[in-house]
């Protein structure tokens, strides 16, 4: 029997909780990259409503965490970088929604 | 905060967002209109000149031309480039298979039309036959669009289709004037298709900035 069907379900701390991915922008940015196998700057910040500056920062970040990762391509003679999310960062991710989930399953009603 | 983020929801309306500029509705519109045209140019008369049926081919690559400079110059540089995962890749690539079928399909009926295969029904002309045939086809053709493509509207557009063939075939049997189905139809989803087109041009300008990060 585990915790959860004992009544001895515990929260997760603070400290447990990627704060990275908890900021609301980047947890905008992280989950839309979740559902594309890839995408490039204009259409993140159509589907995030981020300006370029803040998306710019947010990817930034998640950029020197391992969690994104850009792929420089050509469409014609158009060059374009493409932004995905890495096996990092699509673990990390999932963490987070695991423990974001534990987190609210555990308030009380 | 939620404590649910849907994220079948969020690939779903990202994918819708790559259909809602239009240009699908304006395209499959136009493309109704170069049957009229061959309906006038090619069918109607007796012994119609070599000029008009180049001329009626002409007219169908309009829309083709239209849609990929539109997609390109208009829709690619506002809504950027996204590939979807492998379950998208899946359903594109049965997609596909379908359309291969579909092509197949059509080789058939005009081999039954050509070898004059076409069995008589009481009462009913020749042309019922091949527009009965043409009109299942392009119902299962447009839902297969609608069901993998998440493109609902296509639904509705295949009736039109199948609707706007009848009315050219029935005007063809007359043997004078012009389909009205077909024209209409073909304005409807213009202009539903431009409605469209607009609002995603307003709500998806150019961007600012050099949008290659980093």
């Amino acid at each position: 029997m585990d915790d959860q069907e004992n009544g001895a379900y515990t929260s997760p701390t603070p400290g447990e909780i990627d704060k990275l991915i908890h900021e609301p922008a980047r947890l905008m940015i992280v989950a839309n990259l979740s559902v594309v196998e890839s995408a490039d700057f204009t259409f993140l910040m159509n589907r995030t409503d981020l300006t370029w500056g803040n998306l710019s920062s947010h990817l930034n970040k998640l950029e020197q965490a391992g969690y994104v990762e850009m792929e420089k391509t050509f469409v014609g003679k158009r060059p374009y970088t493409l932004l995905k999310l890495t096996e990092n960062g699509r673990s990390a991710f999932q963490t987070y929604r695991e423990k974001m989930a534990q987190v609210f399953n555990n308030l009380p009603e | 905060m939620t404590t649910n983020i849907d994220l079948k929801e969020l690939e779903r309306r990202a994918f819708k967002s790559t259909f809602q500029d239009g240009i699908w509705d304006i395209y499959l519109g136009l493309m109704l209109l170069p049957m009229v045209i061959w309906l006038l140019l090619v069918a109607h008369p007796d012994d119609p000149s070599t000029a008009a049926v180049v001329l009626t081919f002409g007219f169908f690559a309009v829309p083709i031309f239209l849609f990929r400079a539109t997609k390109k110059y208009l829709i690619m540089p506002r809504l950027g480039l996204v590939q979807f995962g492998t379950a998208r890749q899946r359903k594109r690539k049965k997609l596909g298979l379908a359309m291969a079928l579909s092509v197949l399909g059509t080789a058939v009926i005009v081999l039954i039309t050509a070898r004059s295969l076409i069995p008589t029904f009481n009462n009913l002309p020749d042309w019922a036959f091949i527009v009965g045939l043409f009109g299942v086809k392009l119902v299962i053709v447009f839902s297969l669009i609608a069901y993998f493509l998440d493109y609902p509207r296509a639904y509705l557009y295949g009736w039109f289709y199948v609707l706007s063939i009848v009315n050219l075939f029935t005007q063809m049997g007359k043997g004078s004037g012009v389909p009205i189905l077909p024209v209409l139809f073909a304005g409807l989803m213009i202009a539903f298709g431009s409605i469209l087109l607009i609002q995603f041009l307003r709500t998806h300008p150019l961007p600012t900035h050099e949008v290659s990060h980093g």
